[in-house]
């Protein structure tokens, strides 16, 4: 009889796990979809952003330089202008729905805004030019903006490979980390432990499992990033491949390793949470990391979502390749060694 | 079958021990299968059965100990010894989306010389189940599967940790049978149980647990002429109270047992009396005669030969039903 290879059939049959599971398959692959198309569709539908703007009504609106500032904000099609009473604007303000508050006192004019958000400041300085020229400032500069088109700059192509990335992470430790939780449960890993199968070959498994999947993930994501948004990456889809493959193999390294031990999927599932949470915020998947105080930049740059997020966007963006990646890579490769090492030394089988 | 096997026995325990933190769950226990023998392993749960076939299976390292298996260390050559074992787990569940074929197909991987699948499904009388997904299949199929897949390597011996537990009757007598065919194969087999009738219709021999350490070891026989040899006669008080029953039973108990020197075991068990008696129609004019002191009416008088649950119940005080 042909000899089946016990690799390749743990393998396939966690492809089939995948396949059969109708919650698994649309997890993994309609949720990326989904994140796509309703941030790509909040950053990219909008012809020109504009800003609200809080008037409370009552207040001298000509005072001090003879203009009418409630008019002259409204005259500017990037303001929106809202007026009310005191209660009504702070209200306003305090719920999120109005950026500024223009208020006037005998000395002058008051803007009042959050100075730590990028909103208000913007506000605020589209008020204060839009005053001050209504106030009879000429500017000696003439300068105009032109809106992004090229495909690869607009946010959408920024946000591609951060979503890439982060269901390659979500999916890997989810999935992985609830099977082999669910195998302990049902006493089938002792079942494993009773045959010559080698342990680490079940471990293995997970890892090339995972592959299979991943490849339809980043098919489903890269086809709809095309056809909807007209995505292409500008680096090989090759590299863009093999580097999500090593993405894959860390987390679903640490996957097994947060499951060495565990039996109870809430331990399990608290624990997915607890690692993937905080790098979902930090890594810069949604927003660049530029803006971020420089000790913790320090210590997000070797996270392994981190390193594949970058990875992902210089292939896709910059048109880098594997060999260009090294740090990257080697920070995944290390989290995949390390991981699948401590989890074979604490890995319990029932 | 192989030369080497006859020569030893297949299984060779020398007083394994077994400790989990303080709790000794194995107490220095001995045990032998010969080759093509069925050895059955009976006892109230946490007697230390399962413990003792863990690690007679290769799953748990002994404390202390010495292990072979068809003449082999455990410890340092353990997946050559799984390579000839098949092993039926308690409460398994294997992947609930794999078809009957492609579970058996997964799990002969593992080996070296595996049977074919197709043959194995042919067996256990799985064939119009072949493609069809476990979560599909009924406890009793599910575990013929299970069967099937702990003797897809062609085993010489063959570990059964309860085959028939949350069956029903006519699943067991499938299952019985199949075992059955694996006993005139000549495969050695180590039967845990809850079940008497199973016990004896399919163990050479006995072994019972209690507390970790093996009470009573024998063919069915041998174990009924030692230890319910006699009648055993079951009676009943005509009062439901239990505060009576729990009270009064002893009581009865002592003066039978201290005017009627007849019988050699007695048991309460919820509100029944079980005693097994040598001579049994002095035995039922003493216990009338005893009740009738006590101002007892008797409900319920049984009488029957001794079996495999009589002696289970005299050497642990317990119905195996309850334990």
């Amino acid at each position: 009889m042909h000899k089946r290879s016990s690799l390749i059939e743990l393998t396939k049959g966690r492809w089939r796990e995948f396949r059969r599971e109708p919650s698994a398959f649309f997890f993994v692959i309609f949720m990326p979809i989904l994140w796509m198309v309703i941030l790509g569709a909040a950053f990219s539908g909008k012809e020109n952003v504009k800003v609200q703007v809080g008037w409370i009504e009552g207040q001298t609106a000509t005072s001090p330089f003879n203009i009418d500032i409630p008019a002259s904000l409204s005259s500017n099609s990037a303001i929106i202008l809202h007026r009310g009473s005191v209660e009504e604007i702070n209200l306003k303000h305090l719920r999120g729905e109005i950026a500024a508050i223009v208020s006037t006192d005998p000395t002058g004019l008051k803007i009042i805004y959050d100075t730590a958000s990028q909103e208000g400041t913007n506000a605020s300085s589209i008020i204060k030019s839009t005053l001050q020229e209504a106030a009879g400032r000429t500017d000696p500069l003439s300068i105009t903006s032109e809106k992004i088109t090229i495909p690869g700059t607009r946010y959408i192509d920024f946000l591609i490979p951060g979503l890439l990335a982060l269901s390659i992470m979500t999916s890997s430790l989810f999935g992985t980390g609830m099977l082999i939780v669910s195998n302990r449960r049902e006493n089938l890993l002792k079942r494993y432990l009773a045959t010559p199968m080698k342990p680490h070959e079940y471990l293995i498994s997970h890892i090339f499992g995972r592959t299979f999947i991943f490849i339809v993930e980043v098919a489903a994501i890269l086809i709809t990033g095309y056809l909807m948004f007209g995505f292409k990456s500008a680096g090989s889809y090759i590299s863009l491949l093999a580097f999500a493959f090593l993405g894959t193999a860390a987390f679903t390294s640490l996957a097994i390793l947060c499951a060495a031990r565990t039996a109870n999927p809430a331990t399990m599932n608290g624990m997915t949470n607890i690692i993937s949470l905080p790098m979902m915020l930090v890594a810069g998947v949604w927003f660049s990391r530029a803006n971020f105080p420089e000790w913790l930049g320090q210590i997000v740059q070797y996270l392994p979502l981190t390193a594949l997020v970058d990875g992902l966007r210089r292939i896709a963006l910059e048109g880098a390749n594997l060999s260009t990646l090294m740090s990257e890579s080697v920070i995944l490769l290390a989290y995949t060694l390390l991981s699948t090492a401590a989890a074979t030394k604490l890995f319990k089988w029932y | 079958m192989l030369p080497s096997i006859s020569r030893f026995p297949v299984v060779d325990a020398q007083s394994l021990t077994k400790k989990f933190g303080t709790l000794t769950a194995v107490d220095n226990i001995s045990l032998k299968l010969e080759p093509g023998e069925c050895l059955a392993i009976l006892g109230p749960n946490g007697a230390g059965k399962t413990t003792t076939v863990e690690m007679l299976e290769g799953l748990l390292t002994p404390t202390s100990g010495h292990l072979k298996v068809f003449g082999m260390d455990m410890q340092k050559q353990r997946s050559e010894i799984l390579e000839r074992v098949g092993v039926l787990l308690q409460e398994t569940n294997m992947y609930k989306r794999y078809t009957v074929k492609e579970t058996l197909q997964l799990f002969s991987s593992f080996y070296k010389n595996p049977d074919d699948p197709l043959a194995i499904i042919d067996r256990m009388n799985l064939k119009d189940k072949t493609n069809v997904q476990l979560k599909n299949l009924s406890g009793g199929q599910k575990q013929r599967v299970y069967l099937g897949a702990c003797l897809i390597n062609n085993p010489e011996l063959i570990f059964l940790d309860e085959p028939t537990t949350g069956l029903d009757p006519q699943s067991r007598r499938s299952i019985w049978d199949l075992l059955n065919a694996l006993k005139s194969h000549h495969k050695s087999m180590i039967l845990t149980t809850h079940y008497m009738e199973e016990a004896e219709k399919l163990a050479d021999r006995i072994i019972i647990f209690d507390h970790g350490k093996i009470i009573a070891e024998g063919t069915l026989n041998h174990l009924i002429a030692l230890h319910c040899d006699g009648q055993v006669i079951t009676f009943s008080l005509a009062t439901n109270h239990k505060q009576i029953l729990s009270d009064e039973l002893p009581k009865v108990l002592t003066s039978l047992k201290s005017e009627h020197q007849v019988f050699s075991s007695a048991v309460p068990i919820g509100n029944r009396v079980e005693i097994v008696a040598h001579s049994t129609s002095s035995m039922i004019t003493a216990i009338l005669e005893t009740l009738k002191k006590h101002n007892y009416e008797v409900h319920e008088l049984n009488m029957r030969s001794g079996s495999l649950e009589d002696v289970f119940i005299k050497l642990t005080g317990r119905s195996i039903r309850d334990a």
